[in-house]
């Protein structure tokens, strides 16, 4: 009855252990010995296609298992050793913080392809991020375009389907800088990858009519070999089309593209080490023009309520897609009809090939014409392939023949769960020794950090995207009074009135991360994140109590007790973030193998965990940009300036090794954020930029340049924390910070409103087109012209 | 086989070998002192030859900016008048070439059907004193990914 099974039930452990390595499986001894046990139960050897599809359910990629298992983990601070166990660690701290914040206007949150969240009643608005590093690495431009087309296709299988309505990237690269002779051999150079990722990013974004609004990017050495790529797509879709299932009966359609060779083995292959002689057939080719196609044929399907569910064909290909849509019923697949690209695939790899654009639908018998009829409207490939069944089994047939029978329970459940050990070292931090600099060493330093990669304008990656399509893009990624005058801007909104017609109602995509304050202080970097990405929301007008977190943790080899113990440690800070400033967390993704081996050197990534937020506000014309407005308005920073150089860009450049790392006082952060919202809602902020990397020196400039106007800054004015020097005011990260501008008419009522938060006067804007501190008590005065500063600060990556 | 090549015309800007001279110069490389791009795409099976001029008027080439040259492949190239060196890359079998599929589709448009393959590619012409393996450097590390890619150079 089977064809094509292999020896398996009577391997021995080192034969069992050969094959995982062989087929490329990623299994452990004891996955392989589960996987053996059940088929010795079922008295036969298994096919090819049975073990690819329990090893591709089963990989981290799919399963989360180390999120999933139970961990020991110790806890080393001090002379104090705190050991516990760790249950479940995704369950008690991400999704624990959603759980009980319990907010009613999140909808969906941890079960579907993305979060979901209410938008105006009618509507809800959905963002999923993913990562896409190993792709990228081996092929930066077909890794980042199917990076982005995957999380599309994430958005469009969101519910029962979303319309795109913004992409959002954020990188980490090597140092694009650096000589050739100084990167591995069989690595790209950062500087490639970076271009590759980006046209790639461009190329699919582009081409789908979707605005890429959104973004950072990082550059750190440890990023040279194995660099990060974050696609993340939000989307639109009415609220009754949120709940699907597939029912008994259902049958399976698979639309969209051909499936080929691409990508198999992609599940299982980025849960194993990079080496130059990686296998060719895990890169995948991305089509924005078929994925077009797709879209609109599904958004027609959806609203002519055709289908009961829908899932998209990403890691795992068919066998994921189908596996996971008939999970809690059962299927039979019929593999020979599923249309290939061309002959002499092998059953078992129609199965699992990651070929692009592909989504997987279940559609009640009845509308089996009705379907066709749409997708073949927009000249898209659809056919049936099997139907779901009840007997909670997957069956799959190749030309009549059974070439598989798997219990659901046995793939979804069975993956044995191993306790893996985690073992973290609070660090201890030093105050650096006080940094005394004078005027023109100040000027300097602030030159050198405006031109630092990590603070430098991101223009030249910013422009090759469009962030205009759509005719939606509220606030956008670049803010300035003219082209060449160009500021960040710390979020986008998005307002999406062609799909609800009318509304005044926009969507606040940010993000925040620095793998540099990981380096010194895991537990820090977590809730910098969570914090960074409120801010950049709050200052460009959001609502955090209406604003809801993605995670996505990036991190080296789990299997390395210090590795995991600042996972679990990362983990737990965002929970508390998440719970002292109520904003739930409602979808995320872990990509946790970055490691690579050069020469047998083992190298792995600084930890990355990137925070992106999205919230809901009700005026679009009440949003906020950076530039500075009108000369004779006073400046106020907003928030206390502590000593915290640690893991800054001003520490970097100096190569400080002391410093404290930046904190997040939840109590100052929140009540601050609040009332910016009130201030906002109140019309009286004129300008507002949050301070992070390179601090208020940075803030400042970046305000003014893009305005043309000048800025008289007093440093003494600043409420610092502590006796600190000008060095350390101007270029400590403390959180919770914002500098905002306010016309003497408004400041009553800004005081009023501000009344519980710390906040000081410390300038005004000028006409003068120049930025200049000064500080009487230190004797301290600098100044320098808007353009020299802007150009500074274009000039590292204008031609790339 | 019919090979066409897309050149731009000469007064208009050849961006792509514009970014690759870049690219020289940002990895250091010296020698080379012009280059020229085409993109090329490989039309076999049942295709009459004036199918082919057509094909390429009509849809491989913009009439305003761009040249195209058609040879039957394996051939020398008749343009490889200055000692020029070329790089010639093309997908590796097995690798999803999504522009030979949408130009299948646009041939069919222009009623060009039949038992036709395309392939795409694209072609690098280098003027300047390197040696052949700078030029497999500039073929490997520059321009193609030997991950999807193969590479022809002539010299």
């Amino acid at each position: 009855m089977f064809a094509g099974t292999i020896e398996f039930v009577e391997l021995s452990e080192l034969q069992l252990l050969r094959l995982s390595r062989d087929k490329v499986l990623s299994l452990s001894l004891r996955e392989m010995k589960t996987m053996q046990n059940y088929f010795q139960k079922l008295q036969r050897n298994p096919t090819d296609i049975e073990i690819e599809t329990t090893a591709q359910t089963w990989s981290e990629h799919c399963k989360h298992k180390t999120l999933m298992s139970p961990i020991e983990y110790v806890f080393e601070c001090g002379s104090r050793k705190d050991k516990t166990r760790i249950q479940n660690l995704l369950k008690e701290t991400i999704f624990k913080s959603a759980q009980e914040l319990n907010k009613k206007w999140c909808l969906s949150v941890f079960k579907d392809n993305a979060g979901i969240i209410d938008f105006d009643g009618k509507y809800a608005v959905c963002f999923k991020v993913e990562t896409h590093n190993h792709p990228s690495a081996l092929e930066p431009y077909g890794g980042a375009a199917t990076g982005i087309g995957g999380v599309i296709r994430d958005i469009l299988a969101a519910g029962l389907g979303a319309k795109p309505l913004a992409n959002t990237d954020v990188f980490c690269f090597g140092d694009i800088n650096a000589e050739r002779s100084k990167i591995p051999e069989g690595i790209s150079h950062p500087r490639r990858i970076m271009k590759g990722v980006v046209s790639g990013i461009r190329d699919y974004g582009n081409k789908m009519g979707i605005p890429t609004v959104n973004g950072a990017v990082c550059f750190d050495e440890g990023y040279t070999a194995n660099p990060l790529v974050h696609c993340g797509t939000m989307g639109i879709l009415p609220k009754n089309k949120i709940e699907k299932g597939a029912k008994k009966g259902d049958l399976i359609l698979l639309a969209g593209g051909r499936t080929g060779r691409d990508g198999i083995h992609g599940a299982t292959f980025s849960s194993i080490q990079l080496d130059s002689k990686s296998d060719v057939n895990a890169v995948q080719i991305g089509s924005p023009i078929e994925e077009k196609k797709l879209l609109d044929a599904l958004l027609k399907a959806r609203d002519l309520n055709l289908y009961t569910s829908l899932t998209d064909c990403g890691a795992g290909g068919l066998s994921s897609a189908v596996g996971e849509l008939g999970k809690d019923t059962g299927v039979k697949v019929e593999l020979n009809k599923v249309p290939l690209k061309y002959e002499g695939l092998e059953p078992w790899e129609i199965w699992v090939s990651e070929a692009q654009e592909r989504m997987v639908f279940s559609v009640a018998p009845k509308n089996r014409n009705k379907i066709l009829e749409v997708f073949k409207a927009e000249d898209v490939e659809a056919v049936f392939i099997g139907e779901f069944t009840d007997d909670q089994k997957l069956t799959i047939f190749y030309n009549d023949e059974m070439i598989a029978e798997l219990d659901m329970d046995f793939l979804h459940e069975g993956v044995p769960k191993t306790l893996k050990t985690a073992h973290y070292k609070e660090p201890n931090e030093v105050l650096q020794k006080s940094v005394k600099m004078g005027s023109s060493a100040l000027l300097k330093s602030l030159k050198k950090v405006l031109a630092d990669l990590n603070v430098c304008s991101k223009e030249w990656i910013i422009r090759q995207y469009d962030f205009e399509v759509q005719g939606q893009t509220v606030v956008k990624p670049l803010q300035g009074s003219s082209i060449e005058d160009s500021a960040p801007s710390d979020a986008a909104v998005i307002c999406p009135f062609t799909v609800v017609k009318g509304t005044k109602k926009g969507i606040v995509l940010s993000n925040g991360i620095n793998p540099q304050y990981g380096k010194k202080n895991i537990y820090k970097m977590a809730s910098c994140a969570v914090e960074e990405a409120l801010r950049n929301a709050a200052a460009t007008g959001a609502n955090i109590e209406k604003t809801a977190l993605l995670d996505n943790f990036c991190w080296g080899n789990t299997n390395n007790p210090e590795v995991l113990g600042s996972l679990v440690r990362a983990a737990q800070s965002c929970y508390e973030a998440s719970k002292n400033f109520e904003t739930p967390f409602i979808s995320g993704k872990d990509s946790l193998h970055n490691e690579y081996a050069v020469n047998s050197q083992k190298f792995s990534i600084p930890p990355a965990l990137l925070i992106s937020a999205i919230g809901v506000i009700d005026d679009i014309s009440k949003t906020l940009t950076v530039p500075f407005k009108e000369s004779g308005n006073k400046v106020f920073i907003l928030g206390l300036t502590r000593n915290e150089i640690g893991g800054s860009v001003f520490a970097a450049m100096q190569k400080m090794q002391k410093g404290i790392v930046p904190q997040v006082y939840y109590k100052e952060s929140k009540p601050i954020m609040l009332s910016l919202y009130k201030a906002t809602q109140a019309g009286i902020l004129q300008a507002c930029h949050d301070i992070s990397g390179g601090g208020i020196a940075t803030a400042i400039c970046e305000m003014a340049f893009a305005s043309s106007k000048g800025v008289h800054i007093d440093i003494d004015a600043v409420s610092a924390a502590s006796d600190m020097t000008p060095a350390e005011i101007l270029f400590s990260e403390s959180n919770g910070r914002f500098i905002v501008e306010v016309k003497a008419g408004d400041i009553k009522k800004f005081k009023q409103i501000f009344t519980n938060c710390i906040f000081a006067e410390i300038g005004s804007v000028t006409d003068d087109n120049k930025v200049s501190f000064e500080s009487k008590k230190n004797k301290i005065s600098f100044e320098e012209s808007n353009e020299v500063l802007l150009n500074i600060w274009r000039q590292p990556m204008l031609n790339v | 086989m019919y090979k066409i090549e897309v050149f731009m015309k000469e007064q208009f800007k050849d961006g792509k070998a514009d970014s690759f001279l870049d690219d020289l110069k940002t990895a250091g490389i010296d020698g080379i002192s012009k280059a020229r791009f085409a993109a090329l795409y490989f039309l076999d099976g049942e295709i009459a030859a004036e199918d082919i001029k057509k094909a390429a008027e009509e849809l491989f080439a913009d009439k305003i900016t761009q040249d195209f040259l058609i040879s039957t492949t394996d051939g020398e190239n008749a343009e490889n008048k200055d000692k020029e060196i070329s790089i010639e890359i093309q997908y590796k079998k097995g690798v999803t070439d999504n522009a030979a599929k949408s130009a299948l589709k646009a041939l069919a448009d222009l009623n060009i059907s039949g038992n036709i393959s395309v392939k795409t590619g694209r072609k690098y012409y280098l003027n300047g004193g390197i040696s052949k393996e700078m030029a497999e450097t500039i073929a490997y590390k520059i321009l193609a990914n030997a991950l999807i890619e193969e590479c022809r150079i002539q010299f």
